[in-house]
């Protein structure tokens, strides 16, 4: 009856981590700013070519039941090779967390906080990250659980209160595929694929193993993958339709800017530090996933339980959110030409892929056998 | 050390069939204490002492049982090592008590230490150990911190035989379990342990008794010590355990598959495992109508939330978002700071610390100055304070809104932990804004979400998230509705009730 020596998450939980991950930075941050007004159409091809991935990740985690994408590489490629690549997952996810860690630190300085300087804002954050990843999983799925409610109430109450002020104007949209399908297809491939929708693969690789019947990973994938692009497209043709494609495009923050015009019921003006600090705990949760998938695999390198990173590896992420680009255009050039490149695709795309191969060939004989046995 | 586990060694062997040498003994382990009682009785030729302590006993009983020994006047000469002769013996005079046979030293100390008047004859291998408990006890009274408007008012007592009749009165079931044990090497208390077989999770029960048999101390002289020493952390300022002076709170806790610890010597019994939505619910809310009391519970979480949050707020939107606040409001507010000499946040501290003095005051102070307290107090926060320039009238106005809000929880620790959280954030609100606040929130749910009380998540059907306990969480169903126990209990039998025979004509006849 004491703290199990295994943790567990629930479905429900794994759901819940995923879309709030998801959404976490891209309410943000625009999504799709290429794709003009047919950002939404971007997002739906993005999520139908993140189905695979999906699928992909969850027959190997199925494979092997309780085991993460770590322990799966070194099984399969051997102690070297698997844990170079294990450290190649460290650095990538810890240095997504600092990537969303900058965001949120552009965000706070520019909307309610100017004059706070960056390390602050980054080390008061990540000290709380860093309790949050001492709790562990459980507790990350559990928050998730408890802040997911209200993240979609904003999402709704925004909606609600921007049709009430009357800014939203659906001729924004118009007209549907003005370009034709040749950049939305650049766009996607592999802007969107990278972010948001191929983190959706990215943090399954790892939680999936928590889960208690494996099996059922699949559909809880496909379940958030759908729902998350669904409140992102709500989100999306939202700014679109109060801010215009171009101004959706301008603005570092566009859903803040949509927040800025809200103006209803003679007192229900200047609202946008709330939407900041109800952007903040989607930004939490994202960056603690992040830090606790680097500090998983730390562990599955090292052999040291993952707790003991905590503190440490959650600092060095706040000095890299504030010394990896000189200013926010660096960051955000960063963002759109370096990481889909030379981050997301490989690590998002080409490894799982690769292992998926070798995995289908090794286990191809005895197929039935392991179905069996799971 | 050694000396003492030698002593009781000695004590731990079988009684001499000597009453002589009995005497000889309690005479020496009793010292000169004055309650201490013993006289020798002698029946033709066969020597006897009767012993008890005059402070634990009813008097009116010694004489009874002395009249009755009387009555038996033709003495006993009893074989030396005739084995049932005490219980004979027993059973043929007393006949109507329910007689207990110690059988060393030990024991018979602690039936004299408990109230009983124990007779040791010449010759007899056990000691007779007549129930003769009294003292003064004071009558069950109603509750005078967990008060209703609508139903029962008794509440328990120092007593603990009183309170679990109090208990038992209410579950009328054979299933019913009372599990004694006796804490603390010098107190000696009686302690409880109460569960339904059938319906507590018997590893729950387990657990917690064992917890219970961990426990090493000198003295338990209420639920709270036991409660620290049982409880999974104490590095929390959440109460991890439910302690309530509610005979009805402790039933339908028990019926919920719970365990109920009860202590002697104190009102207040202990409910374990509890989960935090327990503190915002009271049993009156099952005695009212569920609109009103789905209604109260909101309230109460509200009233939590402001209890915790509104000076925080207040100071973070004061001193970093004015942008929030009305316009017209924000020239009000300020111009009622004009004349004040402090930033916000020494202001808040100012008049929260002045608050919490008041009211630690009023505790403790003796009921007859009350009066001048509250007229001083009233008068110092309320107008003074104000008129003096030394705070504003928005603060008054938010403390003492804080203030009240903080008296809505139906548990008193739960209370206590809004009260110091508070102090926190307003720290972190003075140094950090809105951004700060929800730092500490986003801190204080992540704690929550760690605890465990007996090994059940804190901040169960919540987190994790329990559909099938939703009846009873935030929303109180009807009952007929509610026929299931709560989940996170993991209780053995999950169903309390059939759907009602109405429900079940329209569901055709479909039962589960």
């Amino acid at each position: 009856m004491t703290v199990p020596a295994v943790e567990k998450l629930s479905r429900w939980q794994l759901f819940v981590v995923m879309v709030t991950f998801e959404l976490g930075s891209a309410l943000v941050v625009g999504v799709g700013n290429d794709s003009r007004k047919d950002a939404w159409l971007a997002l739906i091809i993005g999520a139908i070519a993140g189905l695979p991935l999906i699928w992909m990740v969850s027959w190997m985690l199925r494979l092997y039941p309780g085991q993460t994408i770590y322990s799966i590489l070194k099984i399969t490629l051997g102690k070297w090779i698997g844990n170079l690549l294990v450290i190649g997952y460290v650095i990538y996810f810890l240095y997504l967390a600092a990537y969303v860690m900058r965001d949120f630190i552009a965000m706070m300085n520019a909307a309610v906080l100017p004059r706070t300087p960056a390390g602050i804002i980054g080390f008061t954050l990540m000290s709380v990250v860093a309790y949050i990843v001492y709790l562990g999983i459980e507790t990350i799925g559990r928050m998730a659980e408890i802040f997911a409610p209200y993240m979609l109430l904003f999402t709704v109450a925004i909606v609600l209160l921007c049709l009430m002020s009357g800014e939203i104007n659906l001729h924004n949209l118009l007209p549907v595929l003005g370009d034709g399908w040749h950049p939305i297809i650049k766009d996607v491939f592999p802007a969107v694929l990278g972010f948001p929708i191929g983190e959706m693969p990215l943090i399954l690789m790892v939680l999936m193993a928590y889960i208690k019947r494996v099996d059922k990973g699949l559909g809880v994938g496909m379940a958030a993958l759908g729902t998350g692009t669904f409140l992102l497209i709500i989100s999306i043709v939202l700014q679109i339709s109060v801010l215009t494609a171009d101004g959706k495009a301008r603005a570092s923050f566009p859903l803040l800017n949509v927040a800025r015009l809200i103006s209803t019921a003679e007192f229900l003006e200047r609202i946008e530090p709330l939407v900041v600090f109800l952007m903040m705990l989607g930004i939490l949760l994202k960056i603690s996933v992040f830090t606790i998938l680097g500090v998983q695999g730390l562990e599955a390198v090292v052999q040291v339980p993952y707790r003991h990173f905590s503190f440490p590896i959650s600092m060095i992420v706040a000095f890299i959110a504030i010394v990896h680009a000189k200013s926010f255009t660096d960051h955000i050039i960063k963002g759109t030409r370096m990481l889909p490149t030379y981050f997301h695709m490989p690590f998002q795309v080409y490894i799982p892929a690769v292992l998926f191969i070798i995995l289908l060939i090794k286990h191809r004989p005895t197929k039935g056998k392991v179905g069996e046995g799971t | 050390m050694s000396g003492i586990e030698l002593e009781d060694e000695k004590m731990s062997q079988p009684l001499q069939p000597y009453a002589k040498s009995c005497r000889f003994v309690l005479e020496e382990k009793f010292g000169h204490t004055t309650d201490f009682c013993l006289e020798e009785i002698s029946q033709s030729g066969c020597l006897g002492i009767i012993c008890y302590l005059k402070t634990m006993v009813d008097l009116d009983a010694i004489q009874e049982i002395a009249a009755m020994l009387q009555v038996d006047g033709k003495g006993r000469q009893f074989g030396p090592l005739e084995e049932e002769a005490a219980r004979a013996y027993g059973s043929r005079i007393f006949t109507t008590m329910s007689l207990q046979y110690p059988a060393t030293l030990r024991e018979v100390m602690d039936h004299i230490l408990n109230g009983y008047m124990v007779i040791c004859w010449d010759g007899l291998h056990e000691a007779i150990a007549v129930p003769v408990q009294g003292g003064e006890q004071r009558a069950v009274s109603e509750p005078t911190t967990q008060t209703v408007v609508k139903g029962p008012k008794d509440s328990f007592t120092e007593s603990i035989v009183t309170n679990m009749s109090l208990v038992r009165r209410r579950i009328k079931s054979e299933h019913l379990r009372f599990e004694s044990m006796t804490l603390g090497v010098d107190t000696r208390t009686s302690i409880e342990l109460l569960y339904i077989e059938g319906i507590t999770n018997i590893r729950i029960v387990n657990e917690v008794r064992e917890r219970l048999g961990r426990i090493q101390t000198s003295s338990i002289l209420d639920s709270g010590s036991i409660e620290e020493f049982i409880t999974d952390s104490n590095l929390t300022p959440f109460p991890l355990l439910l302690s309530t002076e509610r005979p009805d709170s402790i039933a339908g806790g028990l019926l919920e598959g719970r365990t109920a610890i009860l202590v002697d010597g104190t009102p207040f019994a202990l409910l374990a495992p509890v989960s935090i939505h327990d503190f915002f619910q009271t049993p009156e809310d099952y005695y009212l109508h569920f609109y009103i009391a789905t209604f109260i519970r909101w309230i109460r979480y509200v009233a939590f939330l402001i209890a915790l949050l509104l000076p925080a707020l207040f100071v973070s939107v004061m001193t970093y978002h004015h942008e929030l606040i009305p316009t017209n409001l924000l020239i009000n507010l300020m111009a009622q700071r004009e004349g004040v000499p402090f930033p916000t946040v020494v202001e808040a501290f100012l008049m929260e610390l002045t608050f919490e003095v008041l009211r630690e005051a009023g505790i403790r102070m003796p009921r007859a100055i009350g009066q001048t307290v509250s007229i001083v107090g009233a008068l110092v926060i309320g107008q003074a304070a104000v008129e003096a320039g030394i705070v504003s009238n928005a603060m008054v106005i938010i403390v003492s809104l804080t203030g009240i809000c903080n008296y809505v929880s139906p548990s008193y620790s739960f209370a206590s932990s809004a009260r110091l959280l508070r102090f926190l954030l307003i720290i972190l609100a003075s140094v950090l804004g809105l951004y700060g606040t929800l730092l500490g929130v986003v801190i204080i749910v992540a704690h929550l979400t760690g605890l465990r009380s007996i090994g059940v998540p804190y901040l169960s059907s919540t987190a994790p998230w329990i559909m099938e306990d939703q009846d009873d969480v935030f929303i109180r169903l009807p009952m007929f509705l509610n026929r299931k126990r709560p989940r996170l209990l993991m209780p053995q039998q999950v169903t309390k009730q059939s759907w009602p025979s109405k429900l079940l004509g329209r569901k055709g006849g479909g039962s589960n």
